[in-house]
């Protein structure tokens, strides 16, 4: 809401020197937020001031052009020349001297003016339009002034204003308005409030009889009052009105509808003004039917649902009821006879109206709050006095007030100590008393007992605790003392959010950069990474509102993510990468909703560096990868198998990898996958050099981690080194046999230092060459006993896997 | 005693020895060094070879001194090696500002540290850690914390809507972890309640440098006998002490959530420049840096958690994990975090 200074300083006496920006955090602290200040006129040049024009006369060589006299307050009038078409004598005008600065009204750009000859005659000034104020963009004509503009002032200081964007808070209703504003600025700043002039109404010769007003259901339409005015008319507004309704944003129309808009601005109640004519006897406040329509005064045909809550005059809908009129009662050039409404819709009912025709006006913006009923009777008789007093308007017929139930706001008791208890600090009963007062409830007090009544406008008070929000946000709440919780630390609730962490961690210390990507995505992206079948079987939850198409539907997999960080970092020139996330993925469920399984997902892509850490040009791999992952889970302590091809079936997990990949197992379940992409899956990302990509469900790595491991306490005594070297078929996998030797007695450690192929063996054998410790917890091994030993184990191997020793 | 001929011999053999270590000046002539002298063929070895033919009663002295003079020799030797390693004789060729040879580096992401550094100060003051989903219910996300549908407060927290056509209720993505107040209050039939909850929330709105679709809160809530605003404002005030600096401060300003009652809005004073600095890049000249909204929990939700208002009473609140991070990190583009970009990351 657009707050003028100008207009506030009606309301409350302000002191003339006031620091806004301290008013601005006053009122944003207490009351409402101030989201923005505008100086306006602040920027105008000291050399524009208001003149007044004392003859017009015409240009002796051009038509459109006229001759201004202008009395500025100097000695001397001037004479300049003006195309406006609206100018005439009598007027005040915005008068800029020659050496001022203005706008361009067409490019808005500064420029000064200089003393030059138009047409042959000489000009050292001009009369300014809205355009060349930086008003607005109208440049139709000049702005014409209040007629008790003072001549000479300047204009800054004359039409200047501090403009507050104030952002009222949905509970507030009664804030949004002039008033609303003055009464909690009255309160904050404890000044008085000057409450607008209102009379009580009073006819002056009943010649109109109001429309029978007809609601059926009271809760969609709880008060509607309205009077009949006569003798006005649709001349322009003086110009006092119209500087108010720009400043709060809003169009100057005729005096008739100005009316209706500024007292909706001052007191918070939106009117609306039909023409008296154009009505039946009968206004109806109903639910619209499906199949009926209505022209809104912006010239649209509405189709209208059940919805819609509609003023009919008892045979179609002629307004949609505090949202918009409709076209055929709207007040028009011939109009003298209102009839003026101002009602109490059901917020929900005009809410859901202006959503569903995107129609938020300054109306429905107040009704949808939730306004209190009494003040559709105060804004008739604020409108009924501003028509009589300034318009010469006459009410024409009775009020007519529908309120089957009037709104009383709650009383609300409580013990003299309770709000120092929900607020923590200590009040004395004077200070509470004095805030009360200021808001305007009413108060009474025993010794027991406190008795606080909120006024009429306050719709959002009905407990103790809105008692108290009102106590301390006027009390400030820089007196709020700040206390630690007095009671117990509750007991510890077990959950595996550390563990995770844990996780977080060992890929961190791996050296894996953690990245955090979005949620959403498109079926497309998702049809690239998994097979077609699991989609069609799980289809990922899909948005109904999308802000756009590349964030369409919940992720079903982090893979996708992944490789669009790769593409993004190769591109960046990024020369090595290892990333990976620990995140959500989402699939729908019948009867409940999606469920959310948290999975751990990264790559390797890039290449390996020299002494240099530059670059070189051999790529980093899957077993760069590999190792990687080994590094994160043995400091998790599992320690994993990877299955080759032969042992596994062809799984969904391996989808887009290459033979070089791997279902990862620890502790013989199934904890995930890790595998080279298929260049051509990699390619539909833009990657054009090898990745190795691996992912896990968190679940299966807490559980596993969850899991005891016992400690093995390193022996003190001296251990064997022995190498071997193994010739096997080239199907045979190293793991396989690694897993056999650890199996083996006394064996503390294994690591493979050599894979040969060639000369002296087959092209279908390998020979892999093993390093083996040997060490017995207890005693020095011999030379003999581990001779014993290893050929022990060579039997094993050979039966198992065929490998047979090279000598 | 006299000293035999082979006794003389052998310390004038050694005293040359010792002699010519000390002129040694690098590692090379050093090792050529020991290696004639105490190696396996050295002089000590050759000398010790003739031990047999000595008569006995030299014999033993002999072997004492020879193994006494062995001893020196290497000791002298260790000496002189630690001399020698020590010494900056040969600067040359030795640069220590050419670059080390780097490990490769992760890193958590910033939002993680910045959230974790939440979370860590709340457990200190008690809080227990908990989560809950992404996608919500309508009524949990809304209705339980007393926004009703058509309620103009609803345009506070603008809604991914889900496709959930087959569910009784209108599903979506949470738009702030507020609704695990409700969860926790519905699994728990007593309090008392202290827990911080982060996640992933969602916003249908438009991206620009301070907003986001997506986005990470910390909820808090506190329910017990006896809690106070100002218990919340104490625990808010210590919270910024502890991410912030000693000296923070903290203000309350009003604001209006409908679950909450009082309801305020929080800030801290910029720890950048104290609000002396109108042009500070950190608060915008204003002295102060508004991070999170709270309350004290309405009593009609608390009645509805089936406790009873008149004995229990709580606050709870909610930050913005990238609000506090831009702050503390000095990003002033919240769309750095989500674009993953190396040159930003490898900065945390």
């Amino acid at each position: 809401m657009l707050v003028s200074l100008k207009w506030l300083r009606e309301y409350l006496d302000l002191p003339t020197e006031l620091d806004i920006p301290e008013l601005a955090e006053l009122l944003t602290s207490a009351s409402a937020e101030v989201e923005g200040i505008e100086y306006r006129g602040s920027e105008w040049d000291s050399l524009i001031q208001v003149g007044y024009v004392t003859d017009v006369s015409p240009h002796p060589d051009a038509d459109k052009l006229r001759l201004a006299t202008v009395d500025y307050g100097a000695d001397e009038p001037i004479t300049v020349v003006c195309g406006a078409p609206n100018l005439d004598r009598g007027q005040r005008i915005a008068f800029a001297q020659a050496g001022a600065t203005v706008k361009n009204a067409q490019t808005g750009d500064n420029v000064k003016l200089k003393r030059a000859k138009i047409r042959g005659v000489e000009s050292s000034g001009m009369v300014l339009s809205e355009a060349e104020l930086g008003l607005s963009d109208s440049h139709d004509g000049i702005l014409v002034l209040d007629k008790n503009a003072p001549i000479g002032m300047k204009l800054g200081e004359y039409l200047g204003d501090v403009i507050l964007d104030v952002h009222v808070w949905p509970n507030r209703p009664d804030m949004m308005s002039m008033v609303g504003i003055a009464r909690e600025l009255a309160a904050i700043l404890k000044l008085d409030l000057i409450s607008p002039a209102v009379n009580d109404l009073k006819i002056v010769k009943e010649t109109a009889a109001a429309p029978a007003i007809r609601i059926a259901d009271e809760t969609e339409c709880q008060r509607y009052t309205g009077v009949v005015i006569t003798n006005l008319s649709t001349a322009p507004s003086p110009q006092w009105m119209q500087e108010r309704l720009q400043a709060a944003g809003m169009r100057p129309i005729n005096s008739i509808v100005d009316v209706t808009n500024y007292v909706m601005l001052e007191i918070g109640q939106p009117l609306h003004a039909f023409d008296f004519h154009r009505l039946t006897n009968l206004i109806e406040v109903r639910a619209a039917s499906s199949h009926e329509t209505i022209t809104t005064i912006d010239s649209i045909d509405r189709s209208l649902s059940t919805e819609s809550l509609v003023i009919s005059d008892g045979s179609q809908p002629i307004a949609l009821a505090g949202v918009m009129g409709g076209i055929d009662t709207e007040v028009g050039n011939d109009t003298n006879t209102i009839f003026l409404e101002a009602a109490n819709f059901n917020p929900i009912r005009i809410r859901r109206t202006a959503q569903a025709f995107n129609l938020h006006s300054e109306a429905s913006r107040r009704f949808e709050r939730g306004l209190s009923p009494k003040l559709a009777e105060l804004a008739i008789q604020r409108a009924v006095q501003i028509y009589t007093d300034h318009f010469g308007g006459q009410q024409a017929s009775t009020f007519s007030d529908f309120y089957p139930q009037p709104f009383n706001p709650p009383t609300i008791s409580f013990a003299p100590n309770k709000i120092q208890s929900i607020l923590g600090m200590p009040l004395t009963n004077e200070e509470i008393s004095t805030i009360l007062q200021a808001l305007e409830y009413e108060f009474s007090q025993s010794d027991e007992l406190y008795s606080v009544t909120p006024p009429l406008w306050r719709t959002d008070v009905f407990r103790v605790e809105d008692v108290a929000e009102d106590i301390v946000r006027l009390v400030g709440y820089e007196k709020l003392p700040a206390e630690p919780i007095a009671a117990p630390i509750p007991l510890w609730e077990p959950n595996s959010i550390k563990a995770r962490d844990r996780v977080v961690d060992a890929f961190v210390q791996a050296g894996c950069q953690e990245v955090i990507s979005y949620s959403l995505t498109t079926l497309e992206q998702l049809t690239k990474i998994m097979p077609i079948h699991l989609i069609e079987s799980n289809p990922p939850v899909a948005l109904q509102n999308p802000l756009s198409l590349e964030r369409s539907v919940l992720r079903t997999s982090l893979r996708h993510s992944i490789l669009e960080i790769i593409a993004k970092q190769i591109k960046d020139g990024t020369k090595q990468i290892a990333i990976f996330e620990v995140a959500r993925v989402f699939s729908s469920n019948t009867g409940t909703l999606p469920s959310e399984k948290e999975m751990v997902c990264g790559a390797v892509a890039g290449y390996q560096t020299d002494r240099w850490n530059q670059a070189t040009s051999e790529s980093l791999n899957f077993f760069d990868a590999k190792g990687l992952v080994d590094s994160a889970l043995s400091v998790l302590r599992l320690k994993n198998i990877y299955e080759t091809e032969s042992e596994s079936a062809v799984s969904d997990l391996k989808f887009g990898m290459t033979a070089q990949s791997s279902i990862i197992k620890s502790h013989e379940r199934s904890s995930g996958v890790i595998g080279e992409m298929d260049p051509k899956l990699l390619s539909e990302f833009g990657i054009d050099i090898p990745v190795t990509l691996f992912e896990f469900d968190l679940s299966m790595i807490l559980e596993m981690m969850s899991k005891k491991t016992s400690i093995k306490i390193p022996a003190t005594t001296p251990s064997l080194q022995q190498d071997i070297s193994l010739v096997v078929d080239e199907s045979q996998s190293a793991g396989q046999i690694i897993e056999i030797i650890e199996e083996s007695p006394l064996v503390t450690n294994t690591a493979i230092f050599d894979i040969y192929r060639g000369e002296p063996f087959e092209a279908s054998q390998k020979s892999i060459s093993i390093r083996i410790d040997w060490q017995a917890p207890n005693k020095t091994l011999t030379g003999k006993e581990v001779s014993k030993l290893l050929s022990r184990l060579l039997l094993k191997l050979e039966k198992e896997t065929g490998a047979i020793m090279r000598t | 005693m006299p000293e035999h001929n082979s006794t003389t011999e052998l310390k004038t053999t050694t005293d040359q020895a010792r002699l010519r270590l000390s002129s040694l000046e690098n590692l090379d002539d050093l090792e050529t060094w020991r290696l004639e002298v105490l190696g396996r063929h050295g002089l000590l070895t050759n000398l010790m070879k003739g031990i047999g033919d000595l008569p006995n009663e030299i014999r033993k002295e002999f072997g004492q001194i020879a193994n006494q003079e062995r001893a020196n020799l290497e000791n002298a030797y260790t000496n002189r090696l630690l001399e020698l390693k020590n010494t900056p004789n040969d600067t040359s060729g030795v640069d220590v500002s050419l670059p080390g040879r780097l490990p490769v580096r992760g890193a958590l992401h910033p939002i993680t540290q910045v959230r974790r550094q939440i979370l860590d100060v709340f457990t200190r003051l008690g809080f227990t850690t908990i989560e809950g989903p992404e996608v919500e219910a309508d009524s949990y996300n809304f209705g339980k914390l007393r926004i009703p549908p058509d309620h103009p407060a609803r345009d506070m927290w603008d809604t991914f809507w889900l496709d959930g056509s087959h569910l009784d209720e209108k599903i979506l993505l949470r738009t702030h972890t507020s609704p695990m107040q409700i969860r926790y209050m519905e699994s728990h039939p007593e309090p008392p309640i202290r827990i911080a909850v982060p996640g992933r929330c969602y916003r249908y709105e438009a991206t620009d440098a301070t907003h986001e679709w997506m986005l990470e809160q910390v909820e808090l809530l506190v329910i017990d006998q006896g809690i106070t605003l100002a218990n919340l404002k104490g625990t808010l005030q210590e919270w910024a002490r502890q991410m912030f600096g000693a000296d923070r401060k903290i203000m309350m300003r009003h604001s209006y959530f409908p679950f909450v009652e009082p309801g305020v809005e929080v800030a801290i004073d910029c720890f950048d420049c104290d609000g002396s600095d109108r042009s500070c890049g950190i608060c915008r000249g204003s002295g102060w840096l508004e991070l999170l909204g709270a309350g004290m929990v309405h009593p009609e939700i608390i009645a509805e958690a089936g406790y009873d208002p008149d004995v229990y009473s709580g606050f709870a609140a909610g930050m913005g994990v990238e609000r506090v991070a831009m702050v503390l990190q000095g990003v002033t583009d919240i769309r750095h975090y989500h674009d993953n970009r190396h040159p930003f990351l490898s900065q945390f």
